[in-house]
């Protein structure tokens, strides 16, 4: 690499710190429902206890109060139903999710959130605090933490944490970020999967292709992998980072409703929705062995049958039958061709999840190792390989893959993938852009994960912004942008300006993760946010978004106003045009976000009908990632 | 990614068309082993930085070579041609551009009179045409690998034509999904 190479973000970075010999190294299972931590004893992987009855599940809830220091564990989830809003369970599902993803308005769910919580939730909780997601989870991980050095006898040097196979980058980011506030040197985010068959591998010596069906407490995974000697590869991976075990505990809340003669629990409502899911989940545990279960609800017996919890929670199974099907298609395989299927996850219990895999594989699944246990011993195994990596030649290597596709938006909103799905990682493309314009210094790309064709159904990983080209002709400059998912499936971007050889420099919005500087910052002062931090960012956000849309919705009028729109039309996007210009020079975030929004509605027609046209002229076919491409923005 | 190797080069492949699937594996596998970021945790950050860069090439390699259209396509680039798409502005034989847009407008007409045996019956017409391209591909590559570079030219058309059968193939299979999907909830 030479000279002009700019990193935002150096891949491997955190892992700095020199390594003495006798490493004590952990794998955790950071899980929606109960987190596990396990290290390698003497060559074999052991979940450790995390309380003094020598229980191994600690419930991944966290309880916090006004006056006194917060609870993490049992005693939390005990009193979850007592204090909904101050409790919270289910953290997992909230990584790297802002406030408008469907996660927070399900029903159900007791939270009271910050309103204005910028890109990333935040809980209010006991005493008017506001916690994020990412901090909730670095109690977890702290709690672990502890009780791994105690159990241990020093101080944790490096922890492998196990993530959803389908966990995309913001989901990622903040799950190593949660690590780092919690005082661990994260070695590496490993598949849930994965993990498993890690587990599974080595336990069993096997060899062949395996399906990995991981149902846990909130996300699904599917990963088809190729166990030879030495090297664990995935080949495809698929799922749902908004679907489990939580699932079922849902659909039977609904079905108690139902029986009760109610369409919505009254009264004190939130409370009310955690102790009905807390009953809902008591009974799905009974539904396991008996053919009944019976529980008092509002002073009436009310009796679920095993076929008719089966009946509510078909609908569930089904969404995991898709990223099956598409993960063996991904793969090139048929489910004959399959030495075996792997269950992971508590939810695989289930009598009727078993039945589902054996009908959609055609075998029956294996599921000798604890489905809850087999995550975070697999985490433990590799966080051992890494922490002896080198000398060690006949380690086994895993060899993972990217789960979304990763794109560019382009003009009109279209997106063109530069990654695909299912790529091994670390993975990277190079890609070369060229100035529009005469003297142009700087452009935006703006970076999407997912699958869809336009940029506002996939999801935001953020906008870099590329500063510094020296003034040339437009077409002149030649700015190489290498696009690098790392081994965690976090994305990194370099760039450099190849033609004078100067120094473009790169500014990055992260649309989800935090900064170090955030994490120093939280680390110092975890529970207090300077308001007016808040209210700068919030305005820096604003404004960007602004000048972008501005920008866009101009070179958009210029372009194809006058073929597109009549004069009526084409009047009121001008209006909403002018209007964010003027909020925009404001210091009020919110005029800004009114203003934005009213001129994306404003512009909606036209940008549909400028996509009809692209995707019109995209339909001929177009090779994906070719080296040359032309921002034309 | 800044040396300007061939995929060929990095997994130490010889430049052909006709390659084992498993000797490729073999060979990313056992490349992957040496350079892989996690062989080198205890290296500084300059070692790892460079080895995830070099592992990101690999798999490039690896992902291009695998697949035979996509190893046909990067053969034909390494020798210059250009395989006629909207960015070069090369014209797609306009008789073939009919059969295709007749297929595509078969096709939404079906999905809108929800006529399933047609859906079907297209999508096996479409797969014997791919499956007749491939041959043509798989025996002038036969011809390439013996040194009769000659030929390439004459594959360009068959490899446009996979291009388009893909993409209707994409989209009738995520049309047989949406359909599996209804019918089994």
């Amino acid at each position: 690499m030479s000279g002009g190479l700019f990193q935002i973000n150096e891949p491997g970075e955190s892992q700095a710190k020199e390594k003495c010999e006798t490493m004590r190294v952990v794998g955790i299972d950071l899980g929606t429902t109960h987190s596990l931590v396990a290290t390698v004893v003497g060559g074999i992987p052991r979940c450790l206890p995390v309380d003094a009855t020598g229980e191994r599940l600690l419930p991944s809830v966290v309880e916090y109060f006004e006056k006194q220091p917060l609870v993490v564990g049992a005693q939390a989830l005990a009193d979850a139903a007592a204090r909904p809003k101050d409790t919270i369970v289910s953290v997992k599902r909230f990584m790297g999710r802002g406030p408008s993803d469907a996660e927070v308005s399900r029903r159900f769910t007791p939270y009271e959130f910050a309103s204005q919580s910028g890109p990333v939730v935040r809980f209010r909780v006991a005493g008017g605090k506001e916690v994020t997601p990412i901090e909730v989870s670095a109690e977890i991980l702290r709690r672990l933490r502890q009780r791994a050095e105690e159990e241990m006898g020093g101080p944790v040097d490096g922890a492998v944490i196990t993530v959803p196979a389908y966990f995309d980058d913001a989901q990622r980011q903040a799950t190593k970020d949660a690590g780092r506030l919690a005082g661990l040197e994260v070695l590496r985010l490993l598949n849930e999967p994965t993990a498993a068959a890690l587990a599974y591998g080595l336990d069993k010596r096997s060899e062949g292709t395996y399906a990995v069906y991981d149902l846990g407490g909130g996300t699904f995974d599917i990963s088809i992998l190729k166990l030879t000697s030495g090297v664990f590869e995935v080949k495809s991976t698929g799922g749902d980072t908004a679907l489990g075990g939580d699932d079922f505990d849902r659909a039977l809340a609904e079905l108690f409703l139902k029986k009760l003669g109610k369409s919505e629990i009254t009264g004190e409502a939130q409370g009310e929705g955690r102790r009905l899911l807390q009953l809902a989940r008591r009974l799905k545990h009974e539904l396991t062995d008996e053919e009944t279960a019976t529980t008092m609800l509002d002073g009436q017996a009310v009796t679920v049958t095993r076929a008719e919890f089966e009946e509510a929670i078909a609908p569930v199974l089904v969404r995991t039958g898709g990223p099956c099907r598409r993960a063996l298609k991904d793969a090139g395989l048929q489910p004959k061709d399959l030495d075996g299927v792997i269950l992971v996850g508590g939810a695989t219990r289930t009598p009727a999840v078993r039945r589902f895999v054996r009908e959609l594989f055609g075998r029956e699944p294996l599921g000798d190792i604890d489905p809850d246990q087999v995550v975070a011993l697999g985490a433990a195994v590799q966080a051992d390989l890494l922490a002896g990596a080198g000398p060690r030649e006949d380690a086994p290597l895993l060899l993972d893959v990217t789960p979304l596709s990763l794109g560019l938006e382009m003009m009109g909103g279209v997106v063109e993938k530069i990654i695909p799905r299912n790529s091994p990682v670390p993975t990277g493309v190079k890609q070369t852009f060229t100035t529009y314009a005469d003297n142009q210094t700087g452009f935006d790309l703006h970076v999407l994960q997912g699958e869809r064709e336009t940029a506002a159904q996939c999801r935001s990983l953020g906008r870099f912004l590329l500063k510094g080209i020296p003034p040339m002709p437009a077409g002149m400059a030649r700015l190489e942008v290498t696009f690098l998912v790392d081994a965690d499936g976090i994305l990194h971007v370099m760039a450099r300006e190849e033609v004078s050889g100067k120094e473009a420099s790169i500014d990055i919005k992260p649309s989800y993760g935090l900064t170090d500087e955030e994490v120093e910052r939280m680390l110092l002062d975890s529970y207090e946010h300077a308001e007016e931090d808040v209210k700068t960012r919030l305005l820096v956000e604003m404004r960007v978004e602004a000048e972008r849309i501005l920008q866009a919705t101009r070179a958009a009028l210029a372009q194809d106003g006058a073929r597109l729109l009549n004069a009526e039309e084409r009047a009121a996007i001008e209006e909403a045009l002018a209007r964010l210009d003027a909020a925009e020079k404001g210091t009020d975030h919110h005029a800004i976000r009114q203003a934005t929004e009213a001129l994306d509605h404003a512009s909606q027609e036209f940008a549909q009908r400028r996509m009809n046209e692209q995707l019109g002229r995209a339909m001929a076919g177009r090779s994906v990632g070719d080296v040359e491409s032309r921002l034309e923005k | 990614m800044t040396t300007p190797s061939t995929h060929f080069d990095i997994l130490g492949l010889p430049r052909r068309y006709h390659l084992r699937p498993e000797e490729i594996e073999d060979r990313y596998h056992a490349a992957a082993r040496e350079h892989h970021p996690d062989r080198h945790m205890r290296s500084d950050a300059q070692k790892r930085v460079s080895s995830a860069l070099f592992t990101a090439q690999l798999t490039e390699a690896y992902r291009t070579l695998k697949d035979p259209v996509r190893r046909a396509e990067y053969l034909l680039k390494l020798e210059g041609i250009v395989l006629s798409d909207e960015r070069s502005g090369h014209k797609v034989d306009p008789t073939f551009l009919h059969e295709i847009l007749e297929l595509r407008e078969g096709l939404m007409e079906a999905r809108m009179e929800g006529d399933e045996a047609r859906i079907a019956a297209l999508g096996s017409d479409v797969r014997e045409r791919q499956a007749r391209a491939m041959s043509d591909v798989d025996r002038g590559f036969a011809r390439y690998d013996t040194g009769e570079t000659t030929v390439l030219r004459e594959l360009a058309d068959a490899l446009v034509a996979l291009r388009y059968y893909r993409r209707f193939l994409d989209e009738l299979e995520a049309h047989e999904e949406a359909q599996l999907e209804e019918r089994s909830s």
